[in-house]
């Protein structure tokens, strides 16, 4: 019996690092990108004119103020997920925080058009974590977990944008490459003392993962302005990815005697291989096809309200598209300081999990406040800012079962940026 | 499929309603802090000057420069007589002539304008050469090219030098201003000047010649004579003459300029630029 839950204890475990992935093909809004962006909560794509719109709507730097100007970001991203009652009421809790260059960009007329060049990083994820659980098998039992994982999705290409009808109508296209690594390693071990055996028993397995994705981004945008006062944009992108490659390797070592010695703290242990197994993967997954539509009315010089829709193809064999949306406005105190601020969902893909069904995908739906203040110069832009999204849901994280954890998260992304006009 | 469909569709409506209602006014875009940073400051126009140097140098590698310099000192004279005028008393305008048969003249920031020999054949009286630099005048003091590429002075606050520590973009300034020196030498030689700002250079050209005293049709005169000449080279720089003649015939009647009698000066030009071209 106790070898029985010792190795369904295990088997519990191998499966956990494989099932719960932090980061993120889940979600679509998990870093926000460029300081006036991120401040106003991602509702950029009628306004985008400076280099962060080459991102979020190339036709708009036509629009920007000066012919040249470049923009840079840099980003704290700490996020934290709980999942409640994983296994005998213990919580299983993952963190990650990563210090990464988030955006920067550039633009500067060329021909009858403005060129741009972009760098932005969509997704960081740096996750290094040690917990142990006890008493799962029984009482002084000891589950030690170690788990690395990096994650980063990149987004680098050049934008050209064009105006018509003097500036009224805007087109423009980037074209991004895109590259996502991903590698995981995941040490688990399992210790419990046998009454029957006299000794106590360990079983250790590890886990690595690597994946690596090639492809292509293409943003086309369009922006106008029907109105005075008034811009209205909209884009559709899609990633195609061309290549795709991972590796995974496990292995499973146990039946590990002890034998005391002098010293109580010292062991002795005679591992033997029990599994390993090594596979690899050609698989290129299918992107879903993006569509934003943005609005922006600009009041006053001092104040812009922007809100944006962001639909997306739907996945996981679900029917409906999904909607997430994000409202923003920016307020010059004077000409020299203005505050941002801007609400946004950041919604996953996944479908709901049915109570019928085990290993299924996570559903975690965030929630997502912004605020940024920025100090202007003649020709320079300084920005302080940060997002905090609050996210819940429903996940299976113990493979094979069909026990549901309820799962908290939270995410906060601290920024310092600065633009320079020239 | 469908929802492709239907999201394209949705651009393509977009686009296609976008080619029949707009806004009348883009200034909508600009925010407090870029009216904050419209106001010329003493660095601003050091650099305007400076640019203006770099772009004279340029027009001055392209075709030589006079070398007659009591027709030098002549057009100064002329070209100094109206920027008294021309309410930009921090610059210092200097007027030289180009060894060229073709008829145009370039100005660049910060108070350089030449003229060719071309142009000033084709003049009648010295009103008519007034003209010709008044329009370069006002180009300059309008900062028609200043306006259009954005040249601005150095930002010595303390913010901007933590920008530029985070951002590193000094040598991005220096590259910035020599590729603006580039594009202004194809607005003076290829593309020229928005039509927009050739038509305010000459409502503030002809203001220009009536507040220094000459005849205020210099201007129309001097374009109608150019623009039936067949052989005329202004053409590929400025815009069709019919229309700006047409423009300025309306400001004059606007202004009540048209039935002025100023002094056209013509015995001067005469003695001044005879046995000179």
């Amino acid at each position: 019996m106790l070898k029985a839950n010792f190795k369904s204890g295990i088997l519990l475990f191998w499966c956990l690092s494989a099932t719960a992935s932090h980061a993120d093909e889940y979600h679509y809004n998990n870093i926000l990108i460029g300081d006036r962006a991120s401040g106003m909560g991602g509702a950029y794509v009628a306004i985008s004119d400076d280099p962060s719109g080459l991102y979020y709507n190339p036709a708009g730097i036509e629009h920007a103020a000066s012919s040249n100007l470049s923009g840079s970001m840099n980003a704290f991203h700490i996020t934290n997920t709980k999942y409640h009652n994983v296994l005998n009421g213990g919580d299983w809790e993952r963190s990650s925080s990563v210090l990464l260059p988030n955006f920067f960009g550039v633009i500067q007329p060329l021909g009858k058009g403005t060129l741009g060049f972009s760098y932005a990083v969509t997704d960081a994820i740096l996750e290094d974590q040690d917990q142990t659980f006890y008493d799962i098998a029984q009482q002084g039992s000891k589950f030690h977990i170690n788990f690395n994982n990096q994650d980063t999705t990149y987004n680098i290409g050049p934008s050209y944008a064009l105006s018509l009808f003097s500036k009224k109508l805007n087109i423009g296209l980037s074209v991004y490459g895109h590259y996502r690594v991903k590698e995981q390693i995941f040490n688990q071990l399992f210790e419990v003392y046998s009454a029957a055996d006299t000794k106590t028993l360990y079983e250790w397995t590890n886990s690595y993962f690597h994946s690596e994705e090639y492809g292509v981004k293409p943003i086309l945008g369009v922006m106008i302005s029907p109105f005075d006062k008034l811009s209205l944009g909209a884009t559709i992108s899609k990633t195609i990815l061309l290549n795709a490659s991972s590796q995974t390797i496990k292995a499973k070592i146990a039946d590990c005697s002890t034998v005391t010695e002098a010293d109580p703290n010292k062991h002795v242990c005679q591992l033997t291989p029990i599994e390993r197994s090594q596979t690899s993967s050609d698989y290129v997954r299918d992107l879903p096809l993006n569509v934003n539509i943005g609005l922006a009315y600009f009041p006053t010089p001092a104040l812009v309200i922007s809100a944006d829709t962001n639909i997306y193809e739907p996945l996981w064999g679900q029917k409906l598209p999904l909607v997430n949306a994000s409202v923003g406005a920016e307020y010059y105190v004077s000409g020299g300081w203005a505050l941002r601020s801007g609400f946004f969902s950041n919604l996953a893909n996944t479908p709901v999990l049915k109570t019928t069904k085990s290993s299924q995908l996570e559903k975690i739906d965030f929630f997502g406040l912004s605020l940024s203040v920025t100090r202007f110069t003649r020709s320079t832009s300084l920005s302080f800012g940060m997002t905090q999204q609050f996210g819940a849901g429903k996940a299976q994280v113990v493979s094979g079962s069909s026990a549901m954890q309820n799962v908290s998260a939270s995410t906060t992304t601290g920024f310092l940026s600065a633009s320079y006009s020239y | 499929m469908k929802k492709t469909l239907f999201t394209t569709s949705a651009l393509l409506l977009m686009l296609h309603t976008s080619a029949t209602v707009f806004a009348e006014d883009e200034d909508f875009r600009k925010r407090s802090h870029h009216h904050a940073s419209d106001l010329v400051t003493e660095s601003d126009i050091q650099t305007e000057i400076k640019f203006g140097r770099d772009v004279a140098a340029r027009i001055l590698g392209k075709y030589p420069l006079s070398l007659d310099s009591d027709l030098t000192r002549y057009v100064n004279l002329v070209g100094k007589s109206i920027a008294q005028q021309a309410g930009r008393p921090e610059l210092v305008f200097r007027f030289a002539v180009l060894e060229a048969d073709f008829v145009n003249a370039y100005s660049a920031p910060g108070g350089y304008v030449f003229i060719s020999k071309g142009a000033i054949k084709k003049m009648q009286d010295e009103s008519e050469l007034a003209a010709a630099l008044a329009h370069e005048v006002a180009h300059i003091t309008q900062r028609h090219i200043v306006k259009e590429f954005k040249i601005k002075g150095k930002d010595d606050s303390s913010t901007s030098g933590l920008t530029k520590l985070i951002g590193g973009s000094q040598d991005a300034a220096r590259v910035a201003f020599n590729q603006a020196v580039d594009s202004a030498m194809k607005v003076l030689f290829e593309r020229g000047y928005k039509h927009e700002d050739e038509i305010n250079a000459d409502q503030e050209a002809i203001l220009l010649l009536a507040a220094s005293s000459y005849d205020p049709t210099a201007l129309q005169r001097y374009l109608e004579r150019i623009h039936k000449s067949s052989k005329t080279s202004s053409h590929k720089t400025h815009p069709p003459s019919t229309k700006r003649v047409n423009a300025v015939a309306t400001l004059l009647r606007e202004e009540g300029l048209d039935k002025v009698k100023y002094t056209t000066a013509k015995e001067r030009f005469t003695t001044s630029v005879k046995g000179k071209l």
